[in-house]
């Protein structure tokens, strides 16, 4: 069986920097993936590369074996770290247009999460407050039936309780047949959910393993191991 | 795809241009009561009153020029918004072809300059019909509008040639269509050159913008007096006055031909290399 | 609210442990059908995959099995389950022995100070248990 994620020596220089350096791994349907590493160790740039909005120096990544283009597109699911709608549009607004272009957008989903969190819909993106507003992005993201979901810091700017409700939804929605990519720092409120860790470092993956291998091969957590190899 | 990418322009930019466009035709009666009290009080003296109206006038008219010329800019400025700047991780996340995105909003972009061109031509007429100012009677004549088209159309040599003028007419508005149409793809172009760069993205797009339109404009000037010494011989002066007079209306016709086919070939050009540029260089922030 | 659980040990086997206790305590009645993998992880906040491998290892144990159409069930096995109390109790003892010791109680002591909390506490720990 094809792998979803297949990525084979993928280097990205700006300038002579090299973001990414000879990048290789793969990710299976039905995993929930961790990709770790502090700022600047390439994550952000191994994502936008998944996403087709940055074009690698060289090497390859293919998604369901394919290179990334209108079709693999329809099929992930992308929440960046910023807010990137539209500010003056509705959240009616925003599920219409949703609606127009994925065609596996679940709205009546979107509305019963939108209802469960409180959140008017008829009121504009702009008048949110930012944790209000990280919610309805992340609530877009999930409410469609994607293979891959990319989930770029997907707690960082939100409160306790939501936290605990954004990662049940994503427990709750585990589909076998698809795979998570979570990046993030929060690392102890996530490693539970995690199948697989993602160690990015300069650039280099310098640690691709399961989360319980990793736990019962250095007696540690995830976010012990991550201080120990990242530390400053 | 296409029509849904449309849809969406055009969503997006009545958000911003409804109030503009209630404001524009709000003024421009004002105006008209402003004027239509004025000469109705004119035997008393109030200051007031004329000052009133000459400001409504002035804003009037601003808004009737300035709206309908920086469309073009707002066109390209939200093109620069939702491909380039934040809003891009939405657009280019969508499962759609970079080339129905470009050719999208290009084409609601040239409807939209168009219809601000429109509203401010009506609201214009309206003014001078209503108000009945004798500056603007003279000069545009809208009152003796009319009674010049029926003399002109009455005139025989016209009659005989009624197809190619309705030919001219018409070319002559495809071109200024496709004229918008460039205009706006040319803008497009210049962004999708300027996000290739990393920083100082848009420093970079009016640089381009600046660098290529000199480039066009020399290619073009060079063009235009070869064809010229080609079509009509090296002495161009008399055969050219020879042949406007013997075939002015076919003249005229392949003017206003020849400047939509190069607007069009020059708009599919910056469709062309935006498209090509979008899919294989982009380069989000 | 998500279970208790320490992240720098294998969480499989810690939600085994816990999955047994909630068995025997009677959390879960003998026969009694368990939650599907999804509802189960979402409720302890772990990884579905995870939770599946805690299961299967339960299953190796005797303690649940598997109807392939309907799901899983807890056993109704009155001996294993009654292994497994036997174990828990097991441990308990030895901790609280562990600890008695560690403060210095001989062994009459221990027996003194068991019987005299035993029925003087007898009410409160009945009413604990109707609570559970």
């Amino acid at each position: 069986m094809e792998p979803l994620v297949r990525c084979n020596h993928l280097t990205k220089y700006y300038g002579r920097f090299p973001a990414l350096n000879d990048v290789s791994f793969l990710i299976n349907p039905g995993r929930i993936v961790g990709l770790l590493g502090p700022n600047g160790s390439g994550k952000t740039t191994l994502i936008k590369i998944m996403n087709s909005l940055v074009t690698p120096t060289s090497g390859e990544i293919l998604i369901q074996g394919e290179k990334p283009d209108v079709r693999s597109k329809a099929r992930i699911s992308y929440l960046p770290d910023k807010l990137f709608f539209n500010e003056f549009m509705t959240v009616d607004e925003l599920m219409a247009y949703y609606e127009d272009f994925y065609v596996d957008f679940d709205g009546d989903r979107a509305f019963e999460l939108f209802k469960d969190l409180h959140i008017d819909t008829s009121s504009r993106i702009k008048s949110l407050s930012k944790g209000t507003q990280e919610k309805v992005q992340l609530i877009m993201i999930m409410s469609r039936e994607a293979k891959l979901y990319i989930l770029d810091e997907p707690i960082g700017g939100v409160d306790p309780a939501a936290r605990d409700y954004i990662l049940n939804t994503i427990i709750s929605n585990y589909n076998p047949e698809a795979s998570i990519i979570l990046s993030t720092h929060l690392i102890s409120d996530i490693e539970r959910i995690l199948d697989d860790c993602m160690f990015l470092k300069n650039g280099r993956l310098i640690l691709y393993n399961s989360a319980e291998a990793l736990r019962q091969e250095r007696g540690m957590s995830i976010d012990e191991i991550f201080r120990e190899v990242f530390r400053c | 795809m296409l029509g849904k990418i449309m849809k969406h322009e055009f969503i997006f930019i009545k958000r911003i241009y409804f109030p503009v466009f209630i404001g524009t035709v709000g003024v421009t009666l004002f105006s008209i009561i402003l004027y239509k009290l004025n000469t109705f009080f004119v035997s008393k003296d109030l200051p007031i009153l004329s000052l009133a109206t000459g400001i409504i006038n002035g804003l009037m008219m601003s808004l009737l020029v300035l709206v309908p010329a920086l469309s073009v800019l707002f066109v390209i400025m939200m093109f620069y918004r939702t491909m380039v700047g934040r809003e891009g991780y939405l657009t280019h996340t969508l499962p759609i072809k970079k080339r129905d995105l470009v050719i999208g909003k290009n084409l609601s972009g040239m409807i939209f300059c168009l219809f601000t061109m429109v509203v401010s031509l009506i609201c214009f007429i309206l003014y001078c019909y209503l108000t009945d100012i004798k500056l603007y009677n003279e000069i545009f004549g809208f009152h003796q509008v009319f009674h010049h088209l029926s003399e002109f159309f009455k005139n025989p040599t016209v009659q005989e040639h009624l197809l190619e003028i309705l030919l001219a007419i018409l070319l002559v508005f495809a071109a200024f269509l496709v004229q918008i149409y460039f205009n706006i793809g040319y803008g497009y172009l210049c962004i999708s050159l300027g996000q290739l760069m990393n920083k100082h993205k848009i420093i970079y797009t009016i640089l381009f913008w600046i660098a290529i339109n000199i480039g066009i404009s020399t290619l073009s000037s060079i063009l235009i007096s070869m064809i010229s010494i080609l079509l009509l011989g090296t002495n161009f002066n008399e055969p050219l006055i020879d042949f406007i007079s013997k075939n002015s209306f076919y003249a005229f016709d392949l003017l206003a031909f020849a400047m939509l086919a190069i607007n069009a070939v020059l708009a599919f050009l910056c469709n062309f290399f935006s498209i090509r540029l979008l899919t294989n260089k982009l380069n989000l922030e | 609210m998500a279970w208790k659980l320490n992240s720098s040990k294998p969480i499989y086997l810690q939600l085994i442990g816990i999955l047994k206790s909630q068995i025997v305590s009677g959390q879960y009645a003998p026969g009694e059908k368990l939650k599907s993998v999804r509802d189960l992880a979402a409720e302890a906040g772990v990884n579905p995959n995870t939770m599946q491998k805690a299961l299967a290892g339960l299953e190796d144990e005797g303690l649940i099995y598997t109807n392939r159409t309907s799901g899983r069930y807890v056993t109704e096995d009155e001996d294993i389950l009654q292994q497994i109390r036997s174990e828990n109790a097991g441990g308990l003892i030895l901790d609280f022995l562990k600890s008695m010791q560690n403060m210095g109680f001989t062994k009459d002591d221990i027996f003194q100070l068991l019987e005299h909390h035993m029925n003087t506490q007898i009410h409160s720990v009945s009413l604990n248990q109707e609570e559970d």
